[in-house]
């Protein structure tokens, strides 16, 4: 920038005590750009020709290098990744039997614990007798016998509002059905789902649809109850509010 | 430069172009505009004459900005292919010095904040390397006692000039050590010169302060 020159530090105003520092700054040594800049500047300026002469889905796939090296580009590792992350999902998926591990799944939830804590029972709607798996089956047995006149349900609930654990069923429990219950669930439909629609009818009480989760857990925790009776070990109060 | 200016460049420009008289030797008496305005128009010499010119100056700015050789090395060659690549951005309104030292402490700058490369390649240690880059020094001091001692000295301030924040660090190394006017700098970080000189002042009191010990 040879025009830049006389111009340059016409009017500079410096410190005196700066001038010693300018004097240092000025006669730095000047560092050399090396030897070899221009072929290595010139053969990456050929790469950027051959990039630029590339139609675009060339450009995607930068082949091989001047070297004679694959030159993989960083993304082809995300996308190679993300296939065989892709193969295996697939894989796995057609190699497991859902409805398997669903049926497993509600087995578990059929297994009783040891204890009933007093929480499980507080769950169980108040009968207002000493014995809520009794008042259950009675209440079962009148229905079955007589379902329009139940003891105390002046406006008896509605079919479809009692019926929503047995006949409004989640996909999940249609599944089910289809290969067929487990023992532990299907003792449960058969037994205990006519108790507790007496129950409710008795007690006046509509049944909120359940999915199939809530309804297992409503039905293993009727059937603790029921052991603990048997068993002869007491029955946890029931909090009646 | 006007805009009258600038048609008459390019008309001269092209006069060249269309009067084929593109040899080396007239080339070289062009200036960086109207090289720049050829290599817009696919003359590949001009680039090739602006690399020769501006290569040793921006080597030496962007060494004394990062502070290692390597990644001015190779922050050099970034800047020539993006003046390469991008010479369609260039307009004869600026300067090209102005524009190339733009992008030049543009790149150094990423450079640094990356900061991937945390070794620094020092004057002293270089010279003493049979390294890749040997620093061809315009020190033509021939006494060797007293040009150890220079050398002392020139790492100090080396080091001090990387201890400064980079607006200062910028400011100093284009006026003191590249020795550009302040209308240029004024261009090159893009703000008003009462900005650059205050700029330049703050880094040359920061400068003084690391250095006393030396200057006293």
């Amino acid at each position: 920038m040879p025009d830049s020159q006389d111009h340059r530090n016409a009017h500079e105003q410096v410190p005196d005590e700066q001038l010693r520092l300018i004097e240092d700054l000025r006669s730095m040594p000047r560092v050399k750009a090396p030897m070899d800049f221009a072929a290595h500047l010139n053969r990456r300026l050929e790469e950027v020709d051959l990039l630029a002469s590339r139609p675009w889905w060339k450009k995607l796939f930068p082949a091989w290098s001047t070297d004679g090296g694959l030159r993989i580009p960083p993304y082809v590792y995300g996308a190679a990744a993300a296939s065989v992350l892709l193969i295996v999902s697939v894989y796995v998926f057609q190699t497991t039997n859902v409805e398997e591990q669903m049926d497993e799944g509600v087995r578990q939830q059929q297994v009783l614990p040891e204890h009933s804590t007093v929480e499980d029972a507080d769950e169980v709607p108040p009968t207002g007798s000493t014995s809520p798996v009794k008042d259950a089956e009675e209440g079962a047995r009148s229905i079955s016998q007589d379902p329009t006149s139940g003891p105390a349900s002046p406006a008896p609930a509605t079919k479809g509002s009692n019926n929503l654990i047995i006949e409004k069923e989640s996909p999940s429990a249609r599944s089910l059905r289809k290969g067929g219950y487990p023992p532990a669930e299907k003792k449960a439909e058969e037994e205990y789902a006519p108790m507790m629609r007496g129950f409710l009818d008795e007690q006046d009480m509509r049944l909120q649809p359940l999915d199939s989760t809530a309804r297992a857990d409503s039905l293993r925790r009727l059937d603790s109850l029921r052991r603990l009776e048997q068993d002869g070990k007491p029955v946890p109060k029931i909090d009646r509010r | 430069m006007t805009g009258m200016q600038e048609h008459s460049l390019e008309a001269q420009v092209q006069e060249r172009i269309e009067g084929g008289n593109l040899d080396r030797a007239t080339l070289d008496t062009l200036s960086d505009e109207e090289l720049m305005l050829l290599f817009q128009r696919d003359v590949r010499v001009a680039f090739d004459i602006l690399v020769e010119r501006f290569q040793d100056p921006l080597m030496n700015f962007i060494f004394r900005f990062t502070g290692s050789m390597d990644d001015a090395a190779d922050v050099l060659q970034d800047t020539f292919i993006r003046v390469y690549k991008k010479k369609h951005l260039y307009r004869t309104i600026a300067k090209v010095s102005t524009w190339i030292y733009t992008i030049a402490g543009n790149l150094a700058k990423s450079e640094l904040r990356r900061g991937h490369r945390k070794y620094t390649t020092r004057l002293v240690q270089k010279k003493d390397d049979n390294d890749e880059y040997t620093l061809p020094l315009h020190d033509s001091d021939p006494l060797p006692d007293r040009s150890a001692d220079s050398s002392i000295v020139y790492e100090r301030i080396q080091d001090a000039l990387q201890k400064l924040p980079e607006v200062f660090r910028e400011a100093v190394i284009l006026r003191d050590i590249q020795e550009l006017s302040y209308e240029e700098i004024a261009e090159i970080i893009d703000m008003p010169i009462g900005t650059v000189k205050s700029r330049i002042s703050r880094g040359r009191l920061q400068l003084q302060e690391l250095l006393k010990d030396i200057h006293d």
